[in-house]
């Protein structure tokens, strides 16, 4: 008889136990699946965050600007954006570009003085830019110049704010004096970022201009891509553009060889590889100790199979065998019941909220796990390979154990 | 005949010993005749400000009103600051900007902003007590400061609640005007250095006309206040010492 069919015999012979056995790896895939998309999720979420609030996929600033980023350098700026912007819009490789003068006020109210960052943007192209509507927790966005800005919830929170109050921050200007003006709140938002949420406001452009002096110039532009694979030569491309109308002032960089963004990414994805090894590696372990403690528990039906003549290398190859199908069923059943679990989170995320309350760190309170196609199919061929190989060392022992020693062992 | 020397000798030299004590002024005197020459009912003067830091040069220019020692109040008319104003009503402090819809009333650490990115704070145009109320004076000697003879006075704060803990003036022994003031933290850094290059006499009062003011903290900063126009006991717009007065 095919040692197949034997071991097919076998794991339909003692039900429960190759049940058992299963699920330990049902168990195990499924977490590992589950963990690998809200981890895949995170570092999405991160890189999304990163570019939509921070730096875009590839961002213009002035040649001086991160270097003096911490005086309030808002007179280093972008000249003639809205034509820049133009011309990049026009490029096939991108998607969109939107201009931003991000700044450090703050605002003295009721006997207290808050430092605040202001952002000024264009509040219509930022609805596709950031999806800014969906972060809307109450009010509205406002429309273009009015003295109407979004704020962050906790900011609002901690200056005593709701829809329709205003306040006045003090500036400094191009011109490196200062300048104060009036807002008022018309949305309360929560932001994707947890630490724009207790720091930041979002005000239109034409008024941000208007308290800076900044005329038509911005601080920053930032471009989304259609293919992020590319970024060097859309770079390349921008840069062409700002050459032709003579700038030389302005840096293009692609937001992957920024040094904040980059130490930002690498720091959360050795954490998150941490954080899936370790995870990985205990998963593992529940599939190799159920799988040894089947073979261990089965020394009398090894010396009986042994006693009527299967050798040593037969006697490997069935539990192997054995090991390999329940490995198929329990990592089928485990992916199917990870994706079942992972599709649904997918869309409505996971609210972390309350854990990453006082975490300044540019991640979501919601995390949406991400299925990988080609890491939930490598879970599924490790799961079954993990419970086969599981199997070597305990029925090599097995194999070379005397039929009477064997048979001894109940 | 040796006697009559020597008494002659003794005289003269005690003569000399009591008209120089006579003459001789405490450092409360020195820094009281500094108070008296600064202090007139009312003034208006107009000028221009040059604020040098590490990223270049600009000017604005202000029209600014005082009445008494408490009460001043200065409006910028330069181009980028057109229309602000400072007002201080006794020791308070109000920011008035043409595009905001409240006034700002600076207090505490917001004092230590700095006057339109200028070296010079808000705290130092606040504070209504005089010099002796706030800070014991010593007199360090006398020494020469840009070719004038000047008396050289320390200022040593009484309490905390003074910009600088620490001051050093040296005043004109002429006119009593301050030729240079350093102000130092508890520690001894130097935080501050005022430099008076030009003055002016009106109506028998010393006034500085050309002033530098650099903050040391800051790095190449200076701050230059010139007054092109000063006038003692002007006319003065009505509402301008009040807060209504300042939209």
């Amino acid at each position: 008889m095919k040692l197949s069919k034997i071991a097919l015999r076998n794991i339909r012979r003692n039900t429960k136990r190759s049940i058992l056995s299963a699920t330990a790896i049902t168990v195990a895939t499924m977490a590992i699946v589950f963990m690998f998309a809200l981890i895949n999720g995170m570092i999405l979420d991160m890189q999304w965050n990163i570019t939509s609030y921070i730096t875009g996929e590839i961002r213009l600033h002035n040649r001086e600007y991160d270097k003096n980023e911490m005086v309030n350098p808002v007179f280093l700026n972008i000249r003639n954006a809205e034509e820049k912007i133009e011309k990049i819009n026009s490029l096939p490789d991108t998607t969109i570009a939107v201009p931003r003068i991000p700044f450090y006020a703050v605002v003295y109210k009721n006997d207290k003085s808050f430092n605040i960052k202001g952002v000024g943007l264009d509040f219509e192209k930022e609805r596709e830019f950031q999806d800014l509507e969906k972060y809307i927790k109450k009010g509205s966005i406002p429309g273009k110049g009015s003295s109407g800005i979004v704020i962050g919830y906790k900011l609002a929170e901690k200056m005593g704010l709701g829809i329709g109050d205003k306040f006045t921050v003090l500036t400094t200007t191009v011109y490196r004096g200062s300048n104060a003006m009036t807002f008022e709140v018309a949305g309360i938002a929560s932001f994707g970022i947890g630490g724009l949420n207790g720091s930041t406001f979002y005000a239109s452009l034409p008024r941000v201009q208007k308290l800076l002096k900044s005329d038509n110039a911005v601080t920053e532009i930032l471009v989304k891509v259609a293919d992020k694979t590319n970024l060097k030569s859309t770079v390349g491309e921008i840069s062409a553009i700002l050459k032709q109308m003579g700038d030389d002032s302005t840096n293009v960089k692609a937001y992957t060889s920024l040094d904040t963004t980059l130490s930002l990414m690498s720091i959360a994805q050795f954490a998150y590889d941490i954080i899936a090894l370790i995870f990985f590696i205990l998963a593992s372990t529940v599939i190799v100790n159920t799988t040894m403690m089947v073979i261990f528990e089965r020394m009398k039906e090894i010396g009986t199979i042994s006693a009527m003549g299967m050798t040593g290398g037969q006697i490997q190859r069935l539990f192997f065998l054995e090991a390999f199908f329940i490995g198929i069923l329990g990592a089928l059943a485990g992916v199917i019941i990870g994706v079942g679990i992972t599709l649904p989170l997918s869309r409505t995320g996971i609210d972390f909220g309350a854990a990453m309350e006082g975490v300044d760190f540019e991640i979501s309170d919601i995390i949406r796990p991400v299925l990988n196609i080609k890491s939930t199919i490598g879970v599924f061929i490790y799961s079954v390979i993990i419970s086969s190989l599981a199997t070597i060392f305990p029925a090599r022992k097995a194999a070379h154990v005397e039929p009477v020693e064997a048979l001894k062992s109940i | 005949m040796h006697t009559v020397k020597r008494t002659t000798a003794i005289s003269a030299l005690l003569i000399l010993l009591i008209t120089s004590m006579v003459s001789a002024l405490s450092p409360e005197q020195v820094i009281s005749k500094l108070e008296e020459n600064l202090l007139y009912p009312s003034s208006r003067s107009e000028g221009r400000i040059i604020i040098n830091d590490r990223f270049g040069e600009r000017k604005s220019s202000y029209v600014s009103y005082t009445s008494g020692k408490d009460n001043s109040m200065v409006e910028f008319t330069g181009k980028e600051e057109a229309g602000q104003k400072i007002l201080r009503l006794d020791n308070e402090l109000y920011l008035y900007y043409p595009d905001a819809e409240e006034l700002i009333r600076l207090q505490g650490a917001a004092l230590k902003q700095s006057v339109i990115g200028s070296d010079m704070s808000y705290e130092d145009m606040a504070g209504d007590k005089s010099i002796l109320d706030s800070y014991r004076v010593s007199l360090e000697g006398e020494e020469t400061v840009n070719g004038k003879a000047c008396y050289k006075v320390q200022l040593e704060a009484k309490s905390r609640d003074v910009p600088y803990q620490n001051q050093i003036f040296w005043i004109d022994k002429e006119t009593f005007l301050y030729v240079k003031i350093v102000q130092l933290a508890k520690s001894g850094k130097e935080l501050k250095e005022i430099t008076v290059k030009k003055t002016m006499e009106a109506e028998g009062h010393i006034i500085p006309v050309d002033m530098i003011i650099r903050d040391m903290l800051k790095k190449n900063s200076s701050t230059e206040f010139i007054v092109d126009d000063f006038e003692i006991n002007p006319d003065i717009p009505e509402g301008t010492f009040n807060l209504q007065g300042l939209w």
